[in-house]
Parts: structure tokens; sequence; C-alpha cells
């Protein structure tokens, strides 16, 4: 479960993200949809404790992301932007880590590592050092780490970068079945096709306000356009994409 | 019994002990960048080269130990070095060692406290400091049993005074940081304790040469606390007074000292149980949301790297130099340390025209030690950089790694030895008898530079700024080239008036050096070519 109540956030004099009222319930899996530097990521840094909010309040897994952070921590899971690792160490030595740090015991820690591991592929790798390992099975080794505590609320930036086809198809699979379970989860990307497909509701930002909520079929209508993508255009102002390849084009050829 | 301690400190002991590893481990073990085809790194070893270095310090002051007749002073000498190098290793490779900016993305969403973070960053900076502390006390610390007879007791005593110092330094030094960091802005103190490195690294050079020039200087054995008690003003004193208690026969004052150093080392406990948090990474990863204003720059165009790799190397300097924190304070930090070794020089006999020069000494030495020192230290700051992963575009790029690597030497070179040494020989005109004098002067301790230079990066060449800065790396490098570059500045201006009196062999010698210059030159190529063209990029 995750609620917000006018949550937000100022570096500065600059407002990353604007007074944010959400409730997101268990079994729900929420796309948090905007361009680039919409507040998306800040957002997710505020839910997961990462941050403190400058305003407003939060609550994940029914505790308060500003009094309780520790709480709020041991229950989520997160899978960040950029697939930052320790690199030096190998994908076993990372996740025996994560485990000890959610004070899972060595035993069953080790047989959860040789399980994850193996579903996604990695049990052959698993001895190899993380800076030998492409960027898709880091990204493999980041979403294995988010699910090592089984976590009650799952927050997922840009989960599929990476991955290749049938992984993505996996952790597609993987997210629609965590929801079933009742884990919420809040699924931040730009690929609009993966969201209209994976999330049962979407929320769209744009320069730190939310300014759509709804299924993906009620925001295409409220913005009387005939899909998701031609609604997100339209939403967040964006420039004509045709105009925008000829202006690319022109400026190759010259 | 440490798992009980740790929780009444409020950290987490599982937490906290996997934490440690991992930073331990880390250290010993690299990571991305250039490897062979067959994927492996090429190898180094910092952390042994630093404690190599510390070794031969060691070895020093174990000279020392036996020379100076007052245990005292000479234990002082000791604790204060090894102060100073705590302090040098966590100024210089502080962002790795206490507080990484990676932990933030990798520790944030975990459920680590404050202190248990602090706790196990602490724990690994300590660690590090200890394990020098020991090879720097070793040596003095067997004398002081074997020569001055103080047994066990003088060789544990010797070990505890050094290891206390650095360890106290070092806590204060990160408490103070975390302290400031509640009232200034991550960014703002970041560039602020850089300042404060470079003064602080001013000192230490210094230092360093003020006591090697002690060496030899009779005033070390006269010295003592008594006629001069105004070198109680130096807490690492307080330290060394515990090696003067083992002694025995100690005076009041020096009982005083030994027991408020064992004081300070007893409230450096609670001191070091402070609040450095994540806190800091986190505030340190917001700051990079702020973008920079973008400030209107022209067209950037160096004479003699004006074109294709020379070019490309020219702007990368420059780009570095204006962003990268690290890489302006490692320029910085070296151009007052000339200054500091130009006025030494000057003032212990460079001035003197070395064609006309009746004697031979090693006067004016620091003059060629920053001769040495700077283009090395500058090259050797080139190949490291926080966003070596950016590296990629020389191995995508149609660019010649041997032209890369060779125009980085060259800026070094041109643009840094070669202003040096007009300076000099600006400085010099003044003073020697001719002013052809000064400049042929400047001219041939350049082509010996030039030369060194040469050979430090055939030695080991690198691609500018694409390597990943590990730790105690700079440090253990600084340290080698110091150490080195002492002893070639000190061969120099003996070795240079002999050759000027015998013009004979100083045309040979000229004839000698420009065909040395040409052939490393081309084994440059061949070399770097070796070396670098069949590595491939891994990040």
């Amino acid at each position: 479960m995750i609620e917000t109540e006018n949550l937000s956030r100022e570096y500065g004099s600059r407002i990353a993200l604007h007074p944010l009222t959400l409730r997101v319930t268990p079994g729900e899996i929420l796309g948090f949809l905007g361009p680039n530097g919409a507040g998306k990521s800040t957002t997710v840094k505020l839910l997961t404790g990462m941050i403190k909010p400058t305003g407003g309040r939060a609550r994940v897994a029914g505790f308060d992301v500003t009094t309780d952070p520790l709480e709020v921590k041991r229950r989520v899971g997160y899978v960040p932007e950029s697939a930052a690792l320790y690199e030096s160490l190998t994908a076993r030595e990372f996740l025996e880590v994560i485990a000890s740090l959610y004070h899972q015991p060595p035993r069953s820690a080790r047989q959860r590592i040789d399980e994850l591991l193996d579903r996604f592929d990695l049990a052959a790798a698993k001895d190899q050092r993380l800076s030998e390992f492409s960027k898709g099975m880091k990204q493999k080794v980041v979403i294995a780490s988010a699910l090592m505590h089984r976590p009650e609320v799952l927050f997922l930036d840009e989960p599929l970068t990476g991955l290749d086809a049938n992984a993505a198809l996996v952790v597609k699979e993987l997210i629609r079945s965590l929801a079933a379970q009742g884990r919420t989860i809040f699924f931040c990307s730009h690929v609009l096709e993966v969201v209209e497909r994976v999330c049962s509701r979407i929320v769209i930002i744009d320069n730190g306000r939310a300014i759509a909520d709804g299924t993906p079929a009620a925001i295409a209508g409220r913005a009387h356009a005939g899909s998701l993508e031609e609604a997100f255009v339209a939403l967040t102002g964006a420039r004509n994409t045709a105009e925008v390849t000829h202006d690319l084009l022109d400026a190759l050829e010259r | 019994m440490l798992n009980r301690l740790l929780a009444a400190l409020g950290v987490d002991p599982i937490q906290w002990r996997v934490l440690v590893v991992v930073y331990l481990r880390m250290d010993f073990r690299g990571t991305g960048g250039a490897t062979t085809p067959k994927g492996r790194a090429r190898r180094s070893y910092p952390l042994a080269n630093l404690a190599a270095v510390t070794i031969m310090g060691s070895a020093m002051f174990a000279v020392l130990v036996v020379r100076v007749p007052d245990v005292l002073v000479s234990a002082t000498l000791l604790t204060t070095y090894g102060a100073l190098n705590a302090v040098m290793i966590l100024l210089v490779d502080f962002t790795g060692l206490v507080v990484s900016p990676d932990d933030y993305v990798i520790l944030g969403a975990r459920p680590i406290s404050s202190r248990t973070y602090f706790a196990a960053r602490m724990g690994a900076v300590l660690a590090y400091i200890t394990l020098l502390g020991a090879a720097l006390a070793f040596l003095p610390a067997l004398f002081y049993a074997l020569w001055w007879q103080l047994g066990p007791l003088g060789f544990v005593a010797t070990f505890a005074a050094v290891i206390l110092c650095d360890v106290c330094s070092a806590v204060l030094i990160v408490t103070t940081y975390v302290a400031l960091l509640s009232v200034i802005h991550p960014q703002r103190l970041r560039r602020a304790f850089s300042y404060l490195q470079l003064g602080l690294m001013m000192t230490f050079y210094g230092a360093y040469y003020l006591a090697m020039q002690g060496f030899s200087d009779s005033f070390l054995m006269h010295v003592s606390f008594g006629d001069r008690p105004w070198m109680w003003a130096n807490p690492a004193a307080w330290f060394a007074a515990l090696v003067r208690v083992v002694a025995g026969g100690a005076p009041p004052a020096v009982w005083i000292a030994a027991a408020t150093a064992a004081a300070l080392s007893l409230a450096c406990v609670p001191l070091a149980a402070g609040r450095l948090s994540l806190e800091y990474a986190q505030r340190l990863g917001e700051t990079t949301v702020i973008a920079e204003r973008p400030r209107h720059r022209t067209g950037f165009r160096l004479p003699g790297f004006r074109r294709a790799e020379s070019r490309a190397v020219a702007l990368l300097i420059a780009a570095q130099f204006r962003f990268d924190q690290k890489f302006r304070m490692a320029i910085l930090g070296i151009v007052p340390l000339i200054f500091f070794y130009l006025l030494l020089g000057l003032h212990q006999g460079a001035l003197v025209d070395p064609f006309t020069a009746g004697m031979r000494s090693a006067a004016g030495a620091p003059v060629y030690m920053a001769v040495v020192f700077m283009p090395m230290t500058l090259q050797a700051s080139l190949q490291y950089s926080d966003g070596w992963r950016a590296a990629w575009i020389f191995f995508a790029a149609p660019a010649s790694a041997a032209r890369l690597i060779i125009a980085a030497k060259n800026f070094v070179a041109m643009w840094f030895l070669g202003g040096y040494l007009l300076l000099l020989a600006g400085i010099w005109s003044f003073y020697f008898d001719r002013v052809w004098h000064a400049f042929f002067h400047a001219a041939i301790v350049g082509v010996l530079a030039h030369t060194l230079l040469q050979l430090a990066v055939l030695f080991k060449p690198a691609l500018p700024f694409a390597s990943e800065p590990r730790r105690t790396e700079r440090t253990s490098k600084l340290y080698t080239v110091f150490f080195f570059g002492s002893l070639l500045a000190g061969i120099l201006p003996i070795f240079l008036p002999l050759l000027y009196e015998r013009p004979p062999l100083l045309a040979a010698i000229i004839a000698l050096l420009l065909f040395v210059t040409a052939a490393l030159e081309f084994t440059l190529r061949l070399r770097v070519n070796e070396a670098i063209g069949d590595l491939e990029f891994r990040a």
C-alpha cells in the first residue's frame, strides 16, 4: 500500500515535485509515466525513504517515510534507474551482502540466491565479477537483489533496461504474478507499450505535477486521443514527432 | 563482545561486519577499464605500493631513532609524520574512503541506519590507518626495543603511540567534516575541503622536505623539549610521550602529555560514534539533480594542439579542469608547491650560475625537485577520473592510442613544464653571469625532465582519464614520485656544473640527450601500441 498526501520536494528554488496525492492499493500495478526530468525518480526516492520530502507526507507498507524510513526500507524492494552495483564483487557475493543487510539467515539466503540466479539464467556466471557482466546481466542482478527479501511493495524504475526479449517477458510476467500475490507495484518507465500492457492504472507526471490518473483507455479518452502514446504526447505538450524528425534529418544533411 | 559494543552504540553488528568486509574486499580488487583480450585487467596494487613507501619511511625513522639522542624528539618526529600521513590519505582519497556517492544508489533503499553506515565506513578507514601506522612504526619500534633497550614494552609503546595518533587524527578529520556537513551544502563543503586539502598538502610536502633536511642537520642532535617547551603545542608529541614514559625517568610534563594522549584516544570513541550517515551521500546525489547553469565559452584553440587527437586531448584536459574537482585540485595542488620549492631552492643557492660556480653541492635541489616532480605528478593525475567509463570513446573512435597518450604527455611538457622553465630562465637571467647561461641551463634541465616524463609514460602508458581512481593509488604514486624525485633532484645541481666545465663532453651529452629523446619518442609509439593497442574496454 502506498499513500501520499500533498507530497512535495524542492531542490533549492527548483520544485522537483509539486504536491502529489496518491493511493496505490495492494495488488495494484501503477504505471508512473513522464518525460525526462518530470520528477519520476524523485518520487520513487521519496517513497523509498532515500530522500526526505520538503512538504506533505507519505506512508508505504503502513509506515511513514519520514518518521520510519528503516521500517519502510525493510518492506520495499527497489530497482533503480541505473544498475548501480559494487562491481568488484561477484553476483553471489553481492546478493549475499544484500541478504545480510536484510538479516536473512545465511543458509536460507544462499538457497534463495541460487534460486534467483537460476531463474534469471545467471547460475553459470554467479562467481564472475559484476564488472564482467553485460548491462542486461547487471540489471538481472539488480532485480534479484530487489526481490531477495520478499518485499510488500516493489518500486521499479525502468526495470526492463538492457534486458533481452526473453528476460523482459519473464520480468513482465513476474510483475503480474507479484501483484496477483497482493504486492503493490510502482512501475516507472518511458516505454508506453509496456506500461499499457502491464499496468492496471497509470499516472502521468510532467514538470513535477501529476497531470493524468486512470486506466490507459480512460486517459486516452480524456485527452481525445486514439492511444496512450498520442495522449501522452498531447498531455505533455511534446513537439510534433514528424517536425522533430525533419529537423534532425535536415541537420544531418547540412 | 564486539557485537555487544556495536549494539550499545546503536550499530547493527551484522550489517556492520558485512559492509566492512565489502569495503575492504573492494579495495583489493580492481573493476572495469582497459583489459587484455583474455579479460585480464592490468594489475596494480596501490595499497601494497603505499605500504612499501611507508616501510621506506619506517626505515628512515629507524635511522633517526638511532641518531637522535633524545627519545622524545625522535618519537615526536615519528608520530607527527604518521599523523600527517593519515590525514593526507584521508584528504586525497576522502570521497572513496569515507563516503562514496555510489553508496547512495546501492544502499540508499536498504534498511541501514545512519550509525551503522558510519561505523562501517569508519571501520574500513581505521583498518587502513592501523595497517599503515603499523608498517611505519615497525622498524622504529624495533630499534627502540633493541638499540635503546626499552624491551618489549618500548616496542608496544611505539606501536601504540603511532597508531593511536594516526587513529585520533583520522577521527578528528572525519568528524570535523561531518560537523561541517550539517551546516554547509555538500558541494560547497567538498570544494572548501579540496582547498583545505591543498593547504595541508603544501604543509605536508614542506614538512617532508624539512624533515629530510633535518636528517643531516645538527639541530636535531641538540634540541629537547626542556629547552623548547613550545614543541608541546604539537599534539603528536603527546602520543610520543608514551614512548618516553617507557624509557623511564620521565619528568612530570611527559607524564601529563602521555595521560592527555590516552584521554584523547578515549574521547575519540564517542566522537567516532557520531552521525555520519547516508544523508551525506544522499545530499551529494541530490546536488547532481540540479544542473549547473551553462556558461558561454569561446572556441578552444591552444597552439600546438589544434588538430585531431592532440586537439581532443587538449579539449578534454581543459574540460576536466573546469568540471572535475579532483583533477582541478591535483593541478592546483602542484602549482603552489612548485613556487614553494622554487623559493626554497633559490634561497639555498640555485641562483648561482652553474657555468661559473666553483663549488659543487646539492644546494638549490628543490628547484630541480619541482622540475622532476611537476610533470610526473601531472602525468599521473591525467590518468584518473571518476568519469573513466567515458573512455569507451577512445576504443570506439578511430583514434590512435599512441597519439592520444603522447598528446597528453606533450600537453604536460609544453604547457606546464615549459611554463615553469620559462619562469626559471627569466629569474636566472637576472642572477647568472650571462643571459644565455640561464636559458641554456633551463633548456638542459627541461630536456632531462622531458626524458624522465617519456620514461614514466614508457613504463606505464595509460589513456587520459581512462582509469578508475582506486583508493590510495594516487597517494601511493605521489609518495613514490616524491621519494625518488628527491633523490634525483639532489644529483642535478652537482652533475650539471661538472658538465658545463667540459664543453666537448657537454656537446656529446647534448647530442646524446637529443638522440635519446628522439629514440624514446619512437619507442614510446611502439610501446604504447603494444601495451594499449590490444586492450579492450570493459565497464
